[in-house]
């Protein structure tokens, strides 16, 4: 892939989390964040006239774009005091984000409580990439644009996207498509959108509501998100502290240490199990028994004990993930 | 050559020198209009504009030290230089080895991002009854085309039918030596052909900062000028703006711009004005002038209908007022020099001919070689081998557009030989050190000069050293301070 020049395009698409509930638990309230966000863009607009955006939005039930929006919508009032851009994209995000959130309220279901503080990212992140996809196949030869991701998550992980949501992340990584994180609230650190961030090369950012103010999600947006390819190779990021590079199994969706891995199609289980889901494979048990009761020899002894072809009789090995 | 200019990148950077030549008062009063703030601010590099942002939620000042430390290893010489290009805007503000941005500044910016401040600094809408219906962004287009296509005839001596732009136009093209006055009218001169070639935008950047040295000579206040240019650049393309609140130096530019045909006014001293395409593009960067299928917004793309084809530049930026919307691109050139120009304008033929040997003419078709001769001849005008390239490449056919590179390889690398060619010397000021008594001394002003990169020519054998003019002043302080420091040490015995 070719340098990023200074004179190149930018594509951002935030993906805004609008998940109410998860937002009640930050300590910064949605409105404050949308403010910050709002202004970040505006900021973001400002650098270059060619720059380019989406907004997306996305809760635990469905993933919308906001903008560019559909034409055919109300005229906006005009208010003079603002660039004209500006306006535009600030007015259609405000006013999406409401609908959405009133439209979430309106269609609440009982007894989802259990996934309440979750939002399904993945969606959020493939849509991103569809319309990343299609601004450069629409961009001519000459000008390269360059693409990235933003990300702000307030919502805990949800375990059962983690095969859809490794495999976004792998095409964003394929399609040179940085995803910066800016994880605002939530009782831990998101360790799927930490791999995100690692995985594709952006930043993963915990705002630290508590120190800063009201505007500490701002600044920390200013200083590193913006930052267009061409910048980042100039500028230091902020390293990032350990990652938790932990698998969630196939069977359960839990986050495990240790697992099983299912050598044909690198299934991840958290138990021993006699087939594959993924990929239909039975395991030969006497080998994995042979594994588990002598470690030392397992991988000679599954070599020497399987005279068959390794995809029919495929052994079920541990794997250490950490 | 006093107006030389090439590419954009250059033109924009002259403005920026135009700032920094304004005394700090001015560049406060300058600075108190979020959309003059505004437009600076997307004057500057990448990286500047990083570094500002960076600041601009900042409340406290931060150690020039650790900005320096943003960077990476190998990239810091150039975050130093953006950093001081900065301070020389008056942008950033240094004290006791802190840095902060100039508080006006900071505030400013932030209100042209959020939305507040002097509520008129993005123009007023015009709210009255509008008397004519008839001014679409089409028709404000064409409106725009055929006024800067007169000035541009003009230029190239082929408006012999069309009558001669105003005098204000014509003063401006005289004082930017783009014309000069001889025996039979006003004659084009070799600047006037650089920038025949120029795309759009760095022409109009041109014409904005030649009224600007025209205001200064006529006592007109040049804060005044310049946040009404600043404000004209943000202004939205087919909207209609009140001239209520101007002054009437303002007024006065209004006019004048008008005979540009940057802005469009229905009569003189109409209570409203529309701002053509030729202004709006140098601040939003779109090529779209093509009239009812741009959109609100340039930035727009992607999802919804018919935003996206109007948000992507097509091919570079726009061309609009020498080729007319729908043919845009009517160069072919092959690997074999020859060129064939679908054109039947009298403007891009005498463009052409500048550098292209013209052989045969249809009605509407001309063919033409590039020689060494034509190309040579260009040349010695001052015209540069990038900007024959530029010119072809933003002209090109869109059959030629698909290709990478654009051009024929051949024919760019022979273009750039041949400019080559007539410069294999190159004058450069410079001091002349000779007859060093000691061997030491001229080696440690040898690895000074070396270690700051301002050796031009060097002879270890002869102990002799041609250093540029920067150089010179740093050594000749190395040499003071040397010389103290002997006398010194002299005395001390």
């Amino acid at each position: 892939m070719s340098e990023p020049l200074e004179s190149d395009p930018s594509l951002l698409v935030v993906i805004l989390d609008v998940n109410g509930w998860a937002w009640t638990q930050s300590p910064l309230t949605i409105d404050n964040a949308l403010q910050q966000m709002i202004i970040f863009i505006n900021a973001y607009l400002a650098l270059k006239p060619e720059n380019k955006l989406v907004v997306l939005a996305s809760n635990k039930r469905e993933c919308k774009c906001l903008y560019p929006a559909d034409r055919n919508q109300a005229p906006i009032e005009r208010d003079i005091r603002i660039y004209e851009q500006f306006r535009v994209v600030d007015a259609t995000v405000l006013s999406g984000v409401q609908a959405m959130l009133s439209d979430a309220a309106a269609t609440m279901i009982e007894g989802e409580e259990d996934e309440e503080g979750q939002t399904l990212m993945s969606r959020a992140l493939s849509k991103a990439l569809c319309h990343i996809h299609r601004v450069e196949a629409e961009s001519s030869a000459a000008v390269k644009v360059w693409s990235r991701i933003l990300v702000i998550s307030a919502a805990d992980d949800s375990p059962r996207e983690y095969i859809a949501l490794m495999n976004t992340i792998f095409a964003a990584q394929r399609m040179g498509v940085l995803i910066d994180i800016c994880k605002v609230s939530g009782k831990s650190d998101s360790v799927f959108l930490q791999q995100a961030a690692e995985i594709t090369g952006g930043n993963y950012l915990k705002v630290d509501t508590t120190r800063g103010g009201g505007e500490s999600m701002l600044q920390t947006l200013m200083f590193t998100c913006l930052a267009d390819h061409y910048t980042r190779e100039v500028l230091v990021s902020p390293t990032s502290e350990t990652i938790d590079f932990r698998a969630t199994c196939f069977c359960h969706k839990r986050i495990v240490d240790i697992g099983f891995v299912c050598s044909v199609c690198l299934s991840i289980f958290c138990e021993l199990t006699p087939v594959c889901s993924t990929c239909q494979t039975k395991f030969s048990f006497r080998v994995a028994r042979a594994d588990s009761a002598a470690p030392h020899q397992a991988v000679n002894g599954s070599l020497k004990q399987s005279p068959k072809p390794a995809a029919a009789t495929a052994a079920m090995s541990t794997l250490t993930l950490s | 050559m006093a107006t030389q200019m090439g590419s954009e990148e250059e033109f924009k950077s002259t403005i920026a020198e135009y700032l920094e030549s304004l005394p700090t008062q001015f560049c406060r009063r300058v600075f108190s209009n979020p959309a003059a703030c505004l437009a600076i601010f997307r004057l500057l590099s990448t990286v500047g504009k990083q570094l500002v942002m960076s600041m601009l939620y900042l409340d406290s000042a931060i150690k020039l030290q650790d900005v320096y430390q943003w960077a990476k290893v190998d990239h810091q010489p150039l975050v130093r230089s953006k950093v001081h290009q900065l301070r020389k805007l008056q942008i950033l503000t240094e004290e006791k080895g802190t840095v902060s941005l100039n508080p006006i500044f900071r505030e400013q910016l932030r209100n042209a991002l959020t939305g507040g401040g002097d509520f008129s600094s993005f123009g007023i809408p015009y709210t009255g009854a509008v008397s004519n219906r008839g001014v679409s962004k089409k028709w404000l287009a064409s409106y725009a085309n055929d006024r800067w296509e007169a000035i541009l005839h003009f230029m190239v001596g082929h408006s012999a039918d069309a009558e001669p732009p105003s005098e204000s136009v014509r003063g401006i093209l005289r004082m930017s030596k783009l014309m000069e006055n001889s025996e039979e009218g006003m004659k084009i001169t070799n600047s006037g052909f650089q920038f025949l070639l120029q795309d759009s935008s760095s022409q109009v950047w041109t014409v904005l900062l030649q009224y600007l040295r025209l205001a200064e000579m006529q006592d007109m206040d040049v804060v005044e000028v310049l946040n009404f240019m600043f404000q004209l650049v943000s202004l939205q393309l087919g909207r209609p703006y009140s001239t209520e609140a101007l002054t009437r130096n303002q007024r006065k530019m209004l006019a004048e711009l008008c005979s540009f045909g940057l802005l469009y006014q229905d009569s003189v001293g109409a209570p409203q004005f529309y701002p053509t395409h030729l202004i709006t593009s140098l601040s939003s960067g779109s090529a779209s002038h093509s009239g009812p299928s741009s959109t609100d917004s340039a930035t727009v793309v992607g999802a919804g209908g018919g935003t996206g084809r109007s948000a992507i530049p097509t091919g570079s930026k726009a061309t609009g007022e020498l080729a007319k919307p729908s043919d845009q691109g009517f160069i072919i050139l092959e690997t074999n020099c020859r060129m064939y120009a679908y054109t039947n304008s009298a403007l891009q033929i005498a463009i052409l001919n500048l550098f292209v040997h013209l052989v045969n003419r249809f009605p509407n078709f001309i063919t033409g070689a590039l020689t060494r001769d034509s190309v040579r001849r260009a040349l010695s005008r001052g015209i540069t081998a990038d900007q024959i390239i530029t010119f072809l490449t933003t002209h090109a056919h869109p059959q030629m557009q698909g290709r990478t590179p654009v051009l024929p390889i051949t024919v760019t690398d022979q273009i750039r030989l041949w400019e080559q060619e007539r410069n294999r010397l190159r004058p450069t000021p410079a001091y002349f050190y000779k007859d060093f008594g000691q061997k030491q001394e001229y080696e440690r002003m040898f690895k000074y000069a070396q270690d700051i990169g301002v050796i031009l020519w060097a002879s270890n054998e002869k102990r002799q050293l041609v250093v540029t003019r920067q150089g010179h002043a740093k050594i000749a302080e190395l040499v003071k301070s040397q010389r103290a420091a002997a006398a010194a040490a002299a005395a001390a015995k």
